[in-house]
C-alpha cells in the first residue's frame, strides 16, 4: 500500500510539474533571464510576501544550506574534466617498455574480444610521444608536456588505474558525471547541491565552466536528472556577458523589475500553497537567484580587478573563453562559497587523425593551455588556506590505446583510440593523501594490474569527502531509491588522508 | 569423590524450584486463610519443607559457586538473597508454630519481605544462568529505547597503527562472530546444533552438516545463509537480530576464500587495508574538538540566522556549530556581539569579507572551542589578536587580504594548538628567517609565482 501510495504522489508531483511548465510557456513570456526577486528584499519592503527572508525549510528554500550527514573534509568541489579523454600515456603513466615496441604491430591477443572506437585490422604500437621525469619530494612521474605540474605534484594523489566500461565520449562522460551511462541521472554537481544546498544566498551552487567547446554529452552531464530541476548547474560564461540574458532591457529600472518580480512570486507562492508542486518552488527561487545574480555574478566573474600578479599566474586572457580564466573563475567562485564548479575544457580527443588532434601538436597545446592554470589555481587555493576545505578532481571520460590510431587502415599523426580499461586521474584538496599513487597498470598501460577503481569508486570518493555514504544518500524516484553510484562504488581509502 | 560435589552443585538449578514453589504456596495460603485461620497446621507444613527446600538450595548454590568459579561480583547478590530468603522462611515458620521470636516483626512484614526476596533472587539467579539482557533482549528496538535500554550494537574496532599483526581469525572474525552470532550458537544454546564460539566448532559445522567448504568457498552454507534476502526463513542472522554489516561479510568471505587459516595474520594474507576500514575508530570530530554538547536551542540559532549568518552543524548530528557571515557583508563589530549566545558551541566561525575590525578580537577570545577562524578580507590590524591566546583549541587563522601588520606575528608564537596562518596579501610578509624554527611552517606566506623561464624549455 505504501509503494502505491508513493507512486501516486510521485504521478500528482510529475503531473504539476508538466502542467506548471506549460503554464509558464504560455502565460509568463517576459523572458526568463532578467526576471528575478531578492528575498533580501523582504527586510526592506512591506512585508507583504509569505516567503521568509531565511529559513532552512527545504520546502521553501530548495537551495537552503543543509549540514551533510557526517564530518565533511571539504565544502567545495571543484571538477576539471577535459573533455575528450587526455592520453595517461603522454602525462602521467610512464611506459618505457612501450617505447621499445614504437611501431611494431599490435599481437593479436591484445586485440581479441576488444572494441575500439576506430582501430580497425592491426595497428601499431606507439610509443609514449613525451619524456618523463620523477617531480617533487615524492618523486611521483610527469611529462615533460607539464612543465609546471611539478609545483603540485606533491599536493596531488594519482589514480593509475581507472576504468569504465565505455568507450564513446557522450556516455562515458555521462557515467563519469552522473553515474549512468544513459539520460536521465542527475549530476554528481546535483546530486551535491541537493544534499548540501548553497551557502552562498546570491550565486548559484553548482557552476559550470566551458572551455573550447560543449561535451559531447550536451549539458545533460551537468542536468538535473529527476531532481528538482532547481539542482541543475548554471552555466557561466567567461566571455561577454557572464551569463545569458540576466541583464535588464532597455528602460527597465532595477526597482520596476523588483516590483514585478515580487508580484510573480507572490502569484506563484500561492500556486505552490494550493498544488505543492516543488517546480513551482524552483522557479521562483530562479527568479529570486537571477534578480540576485544581476548583481553578484558580474562582480564574482570580473577576473579584470584581479591583481596583475594574480592573472599573471594563472596566465589569463580577459575577455575571451580560456581555460586559464575559468581556473580563476573556480577560485573566485569557491571563495564566495560556491559548493560545485564543473569546469569543462574541450579538445583532448587526440587521435591523431588531424593536427588539432595529433599528440605532436594539437595535444601539446592543450598541455601548455592547462598546465599553468592548473598549478596556479592549487597554489592559489593553498595560499588563501582553501585547498584544505576544496577538493579538487581531474580527469577525463576514459584513457586512450598504447595502439597507434588507424583510422581507415591509414597511420596518420601520432594519436591513440579510446581506451577504457586504464586511464589516470587525480585528485587534491582536503582529505586527499598527499603525493599518494594508487593503482597500477601493465608494461604498456594497456589494462590496470593493481588497484583498480571504477567511475562509481571516484564518485562514492568524491561523496565521502563531502560528508556523505554514498550508499544512504538517495532519492526516491519510480517508486525506489535511486543513488549517484548505482549498486556500486567503493570510497578510495588508498588516497585519502 | 570429589565428583559428588559436583554433581550436587548441578542440582542446583533444580533444587531451587522447590522453595520458590513451596514458599509461593505458602503465601498464597496465608492470603487465603486470613480471615477464618482454619488452615493454620498445613501452613505450617508448606512453610516447613519450603524452608527446608531454601536451604537445601543454599548449600548446593553455594556448593556450585564454590566448585564452578562464578565471579564473587556476579553472584553475590544472588547468595545474599538466598540466605535472605532461607532466613526469613525460618521465621515464618517460627511465628506460625506460635514460637515468640522477634515480636517486634510482624507476621506481615515477614511475608511481604518473603515475597521480595523470593522473586529478586529468582531474578539475580535467571540472570547468571541465562544472561542479563535474557528479558530485555526480546523486546523490540523501539520499546528498548523508550526504557533507556538501547544497548549500543558492539563493534570490532581496530587499530590502524597494528592491526596488520593481528591473526585473522582470532583478532577479527572470531570477534564479529561473538557479537552476532554465538548468542545462539553457544553450548548453552545450540541452535541448528551448530557452534560458533571457537575455531572447532566452526570447523565441524551444524545438523545439516559442514558450514564451511574449502573447494568451493562461495558455496560455503555460511556464506549462503548471509546473503539470502533478509525475510528468508534460512536467513543468518535472523530478520529480528542485528545483522551483519556489509565490511563484516567481506571479511568473513576473504577468510573463507583464504582457506580458513586458523593463525595467519592479516599481514600474511597480504589483505587490502580497504576491507578494514569500517573498523577503524571513527574519527567524528576531525580537527575540531569531540565534545558532548546539548545543542544549542533552534531559537537561538535562529536568531543568528536573521542576522543573515549562516549557522549549521558539523554534521547532521553534531552540537558543534559553524558559522559564515558570507551573506552578511555588512556584519560588523557591534552585530558580532550576537554570536555569544553561541558561546560553547560555534567552533568554526568565517567573519571573512565583512566589516568587522580588531575589536572583534575581544569577542572572539570567548569562544572556548574556537577552532578555525577567517578574518580574510577585512580591516583587522591584529591589534588584540594577542587576546585569543586562551584559546585551546584555534588551530587555524585565515587573515588572507586583511590589514594584518607583521607587528602582531609573534603574539601568536604562544597560541597553545595553532597550526596554520595564512597571511597572502597582508602587509605581514616576514622572510623565513625572521620566524623562529618552530613557528616556521605555521604561517603560510603565500606568494607563489609561477616562472615563465620553464616554458621556454619546452
Amino acid at each position: 500500500m505504501d509503494k502505491i501510495k508513493k507512486l501516486l504522489a510521485e504521478q500528482r508531483s510529475l503531473k504539476a510539474q508538466f502542467n506548471s511548465r506549460r503554464h509558464f510557456l504560455k502565460d509568463c513570456t517576459l523572458g526568463l533571464g532578467g526576471l528575478a526577486l531578492g528575498s533580501f528584499l523582504n527586510s526592506c519592503s512591506s512585508g507583504s510576501s509569505k516567503i521568509p527572508a531565511y529559513t532552512t525549510d527545504r520546502s521553501l528554500n530548495p537551495m537552503a544550506a543543509m549540514p551533510a550527514p557526517y564530518l565533511p573534509k571539504v565544502k567545495s568541489v571543484i571538477y576539471l574534466h577535459m573533455v575528450g579523454a587526455p592520453s595517461q600515456l603522454e602525462l602521467f603513466d610512464y611506459k618505457p617498455e612501450l617505447a621499445k615496441l614504437h611501431n611494431q604491430p599490435c599481437p593479436p591477443s591484445l586485440l581479441d574480444s576488444k572494441k575500439f572506437a576506430f582501430i580497425q585490422g592491426t595497428p601499431n604500437m606507439l610509443g609514449p610521444q613525451a619524456t618523463f621525469k620523477r617531480e617533487g619530494e615524492t618523486g611521483n612521474w610527469v611529462s615533460n608536456h607539464l612543465p609546471h605540474f611539478k609545483k603540485v605534484i606533491d599536493e596531488v594523489a594519482f589514480l593509475k588505474a581507472v576504468h569504465t566500461d565505455q568507450f564513446n565520449h557522450g556516455p562515458a562522460q555521462m557515467l563519469m558525471h552522473t553515474g549512468s551511462p544513459r539520460n536521465g541521472r542527475p549530476s554528481i554537481g546535483s546530486w551535491v547541491t541537493y544534499g548540501l544546498g548553497s551557502e552562498n544566498n546570491n550565486l548559484p551552487g553548482f557552476v559550470v565552466l566551458t572551455s573550447g567547446g560543449t561535451p559531447d554529452a550536451g549539458k545533460s552531464v551537468w542536468g538535473s536528472g529527476f531532481l528538482p530541476s532547481v539542482y541543475q548547474g548554471v552555466q557561466c560564461r567567461s566571455k561577454g556577458d557572464p551569463v545569458l540574458y540576466l541583464k535588464d532591457p532597455k528602460g527597465v529600472s532595477r526597482n520596476l523589475k523588483k516590483k514585478v518580480l515580487t508580484s510573480i512570486n507572490n502569484i506563484n507562492f500561492k500556486e505552490y500553497q494550493k498544488f505543492g508542486d516543488p517546480e513551482v518552488l524552483t522557479r521562483i527561487n530562479q527568479y529570486e537567484m537571477a534578480y540576485r545574480m544581476q548583481v553578484s555574478v558580474p562582480k564574482v566573474m570580473d577576473i579584470d580587478k584581479e591583481p596583475d600578479s594574480i592573472k599573471e599566474m594563472y596566465g589569463v586572457s580577459p575577455g575571451k573563453e580560456a581555460f586559464a580564466n575559468n581556473c580563476l573563475l573556480a577560485r573566485k567562485m569557491v571563495e564566495q562559497g560556491v559548493r560545485f564548479v564543473q569546469l569543462y575544457d574541450w579538445g583532448w580527443d587526440s587521435h591523431g587523425a588531424s593536427p588539432s588532434g595529433a599528440l605532436d601538436t594539437g595535444f601539446v597545446k592543450k598541455c601548455k593551455e592547462t598546465d599553468r592554470p592548473i598549478a596556479a589555481l592549487i597554489l592559489d587555493l593553498k595560499q588563501r588556506g582553501l585547498l584544505d576545505e576544496t577538493l579538487i578532481v581531474w580527469g577525463g571520460e576514459f584513457g586512450r590505446t598504447p595502439m597507434w590510431e588507424n583510422r581507415l587502415g591509414i597511420q596518420n599523426s601520432p594519436g591513440r583510440d579510446h581506451q577504457g580499461d586504464a586511464f589516470t586521474m587525480w585528485m587534491a584538496g582536503g582529505g586527499i593523501k598527499k603525493g599518494a599513487v594508487h593503482g597500477k597498470t601493465d608494461e604498456i598501460g594497456y589494462t590496470g594490474i593493481e588497484g583498480r577503481v571504477s567511475v562509481h569508486d571516484i564518485q562514492a570518493t568524491i561523496l565521502h569527502l563531502l560528508g556523505f555514504d554514498h550508499e544512504q544518500f538517495t532519492y526516491e524516484f519510480q517508486g525506489r531509491p535511486f543513488r549517484l553510484t548505482d549498486v556500486e562504488g567503493h570510497v578510495i581509502n588508498e588516497i585519502l588522508a | 569423590m570429589d565428583f559428588i560435589f559436583d554433581l550436587i552443585g548441578r542440582f542446583h538449578p533444580l533444587i531451587v524450584h522447590l522453595p520458590i514453589g513451596f514458599l509461593l504456596l505458602g503465601l498464597m495460603m496465608l492470603v487465603f486463610d486470613r480471615k477464618e485461620n482454619k488452615h493454620q497446621k498445613i501452613i505450617c507444613f508448606v512453610f516447613f519443607w519450603g524452608t527446608f527446600s531454601t536451604l537445601a538450595a543454599v548449600l548446593t548454590g553455594t556448593v556450585q559457586y564454590a566448585r564452578e568459579g562464578y565471579p564473587w561480583e556476579d553472584i553475590q547478590g544472588h547468595l545474599f538473597l538466598g540466605v535472605l530468603t532461607f532466613i526469613l522462611s525460618f521465621l515464618m515458620y517460627l511465628k506460625l508454630r506460635n514460637f515468640n521470636t522477634f515480636n517486634k516483626i510482624s507476621q506481615k512484614f515477614v511475608g511481604y519481605a518473603l515475597v521480595f526476596t523470593l522473586f529478586l533472587t529468582g531474578h539475580l539467579g535467571g540472570n547468571l544462568t541465562h544472561g542479563k539482557d535474557h528479558l530485555i533482549e526480546p523486546l523490540p528496538p523501539k520499546l528498548k529505547k523508550i526504557l533507556g535500554m538501547e544497548v549500543p550494537p558492539k563493534t570490532v574496532v581496530l587499530q590502524s597503527e597494528n592491526y596488520q599483526e593481528l591473526p585473522l581469525y582470532s583478532g577479527v572474525i572470531q570477534p564479529i562472530l561473538d557479537q552476532k552470532c554465538v548468542s545462539c550458537h553457544n553450548p548453552k544454546k545450540t541452535k541448528g546444533e551448530l557452534l560458533l564460539h571457537n575455531f572447532k566448532g566452526i570447523m565441524s559445522g551444524g545438523e545439516e552438516g559442514p558450514i564451511i567448504s574449502i573447494v568451493h568457498p562461495e558455496e560455503s552454507e555460511i556464506l549462503k545463509r548471509i546473503h539470502l534476502p533478509r525475510d528468508e526463513k534460512k536467513h543468518m542472522p535472523p530478520k529480528a537480530k542485528i545483522q551483519l554489516t556489509k565490511a563484516e561479510i567481506k571479511l568473513i568471505e576473504q577468510w573463507i576464500s583464504a582457506g580458513v587459516p586458523e593463525d595467519k595474520t592479516i599481514a600474511d594474507l597480504g589483505l587490502s587495508p580497504s576491507l578494514f576500514v569500517s573498523f577503524f575508530p571513527k574519527d567524528k570530530t576531525g580537527i575540531y574538538p569531540n565534545l558532548e554538547l546539548e545543542s544549542l536551542e533552534k531559537t537561538v540559532i535562529d536568531s543568528l540566522m536573521a542576522m543573515g549568518l549562516q549557522v549549521a552543524p558539523l554534521y547532521k548530528t553534531s552540537p558543534l556549530l559553524k558559522v559564515t557571515a558570507i551573506n552578511a557583508p555588512d556584519f560588523d563589530d557591534q552585530k558580532a556581539v550576537v554570536l555569544l549566545k553561541g558561546l560553547d558551541h560555534i567552533v568554526d566561525l568565517d567573519l571573512g569579507q565583512t566589516q568587522v575590525t580588531d575589536s572583534v578580537f575581544g569577542i572572539v577570545q570567548q569562544f572556548k572551542h574556537l577552532t578555525v577562524l577567517k578574518l580574510n578580507h577585512t580591516d583587522v590590524s591584529g591589534n588584540g589578536i594577542k587576546k585569543l591566546r586562551s584559546l585551546q583549541h584555534l588551530k587555524k587563522i585565515n587573515l588572507v587580504n586583511s590589514n594584518f601588520e607583521s607587528a602582531h606575528l609573534e603574539e601568536m608564537y604562544s597560541f597553545p594548538a595553532l597550526e596554520k596562518v595564512y597571511l597572502f596579501g597582508t602587509s605581514a610578509n616576514p622572510s623565513i628567517e625572521e620566524i623562529p624554527y618552530p613557528f616556521q611552517s605555521i604561517f603560510e606566506r603565500g606568494n607563489y609565482k609561477i616562472n615563465e623561464d620553464v616554458e621556454e624549455n619546452l
